[in-house]
């Protein structure tokens, strides 16, 4: 196994707030990594640092052996590095397939329109959202924007996939179903970084688990390792008992 | 963005040069007069189309390479003496440049300032023109009758604008279908509705957004070119004349922003409406009255204009009418 | 260049600069607090003439200086009833959408308004005598206009920043949602403040009318004016606009002594582009 990402020492500050404060891992290829924290924890902010949103941090993150620090978005796009968001963004006016395609027409693979748009048609079955192809994104509900904006990270065949909270708003079914997505991509080589407050779910699908706060890790290892830690029974969880949950349903 | 391909584009350039050859055919000249101007109005509103509607940038002065390729092309044929046709080519090159040197920092400006900013630029280039003696100033250029002799006569220099006016219109249509149907299209709209995901999904931003709003200025500029061609006559305030442009984004939205078929029927109703109005007598007083009740009615009730009003309405229109 | 021929001329532009920075506030404050590049603004500028000129010609001689006390008012109602007309359906719609709506209102005015006035020139012939100060005279008429716009620009602030009324527009500008969690009506601050923003606008047409002859294309120039002091004192800032206009108003009475008058606008506008492109935040505000 080798090390796709690596953070190292990376802090991000507004103004006098430092949100990330030299956060420090690395992530093997082909694994899933869990990042939690309570909100407010950096995660998102750290999100940003990786795929060139905050290009301007501390610190270094090297992808797949060459630093990406400072790089645009766009140019970590094309490097293989692909962000679903918390909040989800479609492209309100285009339809489902558009959405999709341009995932797959200008990320790493900057396919032509008609290779994009069978790429986009593969992602969508996958998803379950084929029926709604034609659809204009903004006519989706919830769950359905969550797995397109999953989809449309997919189309660009990212060999990194930053998934911030997919999993929120879902229902079990629908939890299960994303969490299958995830271990399908791990089988196929992906690496995934998934912040995510649904503990249970992290837990079980986690290869190794990085816990943030205050925009500092205090501890990392794997999900059995970190429920155990009692810096983060203390200073995350701060409730034993529920502590104990989430070790039982992991 | 469809599977399959439909003959939008064939059938639309085979209706215009078919109504283009009606007022030959029946020598019908005010006829070729309305159409002249229709034409016109359709390169201009499916122009703007492009950068407003498929980029969602809100250019308000963008009557100015309207402007800019009218002076080019007059100062060529009259000062120079060159013949309309190369005028009107080579005049569209400066006014491309220019686009471009804009572009690229204006670009930048989203949302509010960037409409601001292309008035500003417009109202700076009317200033400019006003001042600039080597286009005459604020009195303008205009022809000797005897510029016309080298293409047969008053008439035949008509004919000519018009049938050149017929071909750039129809070009700009077929541009703005072409892209529509692009990965470049596609990555203008993804702008449009979201630069920041543009970004992260590897659009670099600003090469699509310049390319648009150049090839964007290109068309108004052959479009000046031939207007002033045919008016004998330039002079600053005719030539960036803002409430020119501001009619154009109304007819785009009044057809449909975003659509290829919107800017088409826009014009056309737009134009068929002053007509109408004008000619009459109860209502020729209260035409901009009611040109501004009619824009309201459409911002408030049917944003999506005619076009796009139908296409929802009858949602099997979309594989035909992009 | 002499002395004796600048300070005139600047003292001009100075005073002329108080009444564009009047409209400028108007159309600052509306966009400050909705977002909204108000389109009818110029229309409405003439609309104040034209309410000065109907009194004073009318039947009843009303003085032109109670005639801008009418335009304020009837500024007050137009406005409030402008929005709800044409922007409260689609006040958070993009901004082209709210361009459009208020050109519509701009177009309406100017139809209702050529129809009934034609475009001939008018005049509201109004004289104050002059005051005269060493080789420096003062036109009764501009000073009243400076007296008025600083009077009006102080209303504005006591209304803004010493009212309840003020404090609920001001946090309706600031963040909409929270301001209505707070109980405040925010529809109601919204077509209050673009009635604010009205009748500025038609108080500063009122006063020009005082000045100059106009008809109901004139508020085109002075609109165009105010988008250039507005963006000068950074879109949304009253303080910045009335200070843009009193630079803007300065400018041109300077400049006009060292270059000729026709080449004046091309500087305002090359300022404008440039302070859009490298401050967009305007001279006042914090750097973009």
């Amino acid at each position: 196994m080798s090390v796709i990402l690596s953070v190292q020492n990376v802090t991000v500050r507004f103004g006098g707030l430092v949100a990330v404060d030299a956060a420090t891992f690395d992530v093997e290829q082909g694994t899933i990594l869990g990042l939690i924290g309570p909100n407010g924890a950096g995660k998102t902010t750290l999100f940003n640092a990786i795929n060139g949103v905050y290009n301007r941090h501390g610190g270094s993150i090297v992808f797949d052996g060459a630093r990406i620090s400072g790089l645009r978005p766009y140019d970590v796009a094309k490097r293989g590095i692909a962000r679903a968001h918390q909040i989800v963004r479609p492209l309100n006016d285009l339809s489902v397939i558009a959405n999709v395609t341009v995932g797959a027409a200008f990320g790493r693979e900057d396919l032509s329109l008609g290779a994009a748009r069978k790429v986009a048609e593969e992602r969508l079955a996958w998803l379950g959202l084929a029926d709604r192809a034609e659809v204009l994104a903004a006519k989706l509900n919830v769950a359905q924007k969550k797995r397109l904006e999953l989809a449309r990270a997919l189309a660009s065949k990212p060999r990194l996939l930053l998934a911030d909270e997919v999993l929120a708003g879902l229902n079990p079914q629908e939890v299960g179903d994303m969490l299958g997505v995830f271990r399908q991509l791990r089988s196929q080589g992906v690496t995934v970084v998934m912040i995510e407050h649904l503990m249970h779910a992290v837990m079980n699908v986690s290869d190794r688990v990085v816990v943030l706060d205050y925009g500092k890790k205090i501890a990392e290892g794997s999900p059995q390792e970190v429920t155990n830690d009692p810096k983060v029974i203390e200073a995350y969880l701060g409730d034993p008992k529920l502590a104990a949950r989430i070790t039982e349903e992991g | 963005m469809k599977r399959m391909r439909v003959p939008f584009l064939p059938a639309i350039v085979a209706l215009l040069a078919v109504l283009a050859a009606f007022p030959i055919l029946t020598n019908n000249p005010s006829m070729r007069e309305e159409l002249f101007l229709v034409f016109m109005l359709v390169t201009l509103a499916s122009s703007i189309n492009i950068i407003m509607g498929y980029t969602g940038y809100v250019s308000f002065g963008h009557i100015v390479f309207f402007g800019l390729g009218g002076y080019f092309a007059f100062y060529l044929m009259q000062i120079q003496g060159w013949h309309f046709i190369p005028s009107l080519i080579v005049a569209a090159i400066p006014s491309a440049v220019i686009a471009a040197l804009i572009g690229f920092p204006i670009l930048r400006l989203r949302g509010a300032y960037f409409a601001l900013a292309t008035v500003g630029i417009n109202e700076a280039m009317r200033v400019v023109f006003n001042n600039w003696d080597l286009f005459g100033g604020a009195v303008g250029m205009f022809f000797n009758f005897s510029v016309y002799t080298q293409y047969g006569g008053a008439k035949a220099a008509s004919e000519l604008a018009y049938y050149t006016m017929t071909v750039v219109a129809i070009a700009t249509i077929t541009v703005s279908y072409l892209i529509k149907r692009s990965k470049f299209g596609l990555a203008l709209m993804a702008i449009r509705e979201d630069q920041d995901v543009a970004m992260i999904v590897g659009i670099r931003p600003s090469r699509p957004k310049i390319a648009a709003y150049v090839i964007s200025a290109v068309f108004p500029a052959m479009a000046g070119a031939t207007f002033f061609f045919k008016n004998g006559i330039i002079e600053p305030g005719h030539a960036f004349e803002l409430l020119r442009s501001i009619e154009s984004l109304v007819m785009v939205v009044l057809g449909g922003i975003g659509t290829v078929a919107g800017p088409i029927v826009g014009a056309a109703a737009y134009e068929w409406l002053r007509g109408f109005l004008i000619t009459n007598p109860a209502l020729a007083n209260f035409q901009l009255f009611l040109a501004g009740l009619l824009l309201l009615v459409t911002v408030l009730f049917v944003s999506s204009g005619l076009v796009g009003w139908l296409r929802e309405r009858f949602p099997v229109l979309r594989g035909y009418v992009p | 260049m002499s002395l004796e021929a600048l300070i005139p001329s600047a003292i001009d532009g100075l005073m002329l600069g108080f009444v564009y920075g009047l409209a400028a506030m108007g159309l600052t404050l509306i966009f400050g607090v909705m977002r909204v590049i108000n389109l009818s603004h110029g229309p409405v500028i003439a609309l104040g003439m034209f309410v000065v000129y109907t009194l004073f010609t009318g039947p009843l001689g009303v003085n032109p200086y109670l005639g801008i006390v009418a335009a304020l008012v009837i500024g007050l109602a137009f406005g409030v009833v402008e929005y709800f007309v044409a922007l409260d359906r689609v006040i958070n719609a993009p901004e082209l959408t709210t361009l459009l709506a208020t050109f519509s209102v701009n177009l309406m005015i100017i139809g209702i308004a050529t129809s009934v006035f034609t475009t001939t020139p008018r005049a509201v012939d109004v004289s104050l005598g002059s005051v005269g100060i060493g080789n420096v005279t003062v036109l009764g008429t501009h000073a009243v206009a400076v007296l008025v716009a600083i009077v009006v620009a102080a209303g504005l602030y006591g209304l803004l920043f010493r009212t309840r009324v003020g404090k609920s527009i001001r946090a309706v500008a600031n963040n909409r949602a929270a301001a209505e969690l707070m109980g405040i009506d925010s529809r109601r601050m919204l077509a209050l403040a673009f009635g604010i923003g009205t009748s500025l606008a038609m108080v500063s047409g009122a006063l020009l009318s005082t000045l100059f002859p106009f008809n109901p294309l004139s508020g085109t120039g002075y609109e165009v004016k105010s988008f250039v002091i507005v963006v000068l004192g950074g879109l949304g800032n009253p303080t910045g606009a009335l200070l843009g206009g009193i630079v803007i108003g300065l400018l041109e009475g300077v400049t006009t002594v060292f270059i000729p008058v026709s080449w004046v606008p091309v500087l305002e506008y090359v300022i404008f582009i440039l302070i859009l492109l490298v401050r967009p935040a305007g001279l006042l505000g914090a750097r973009a």
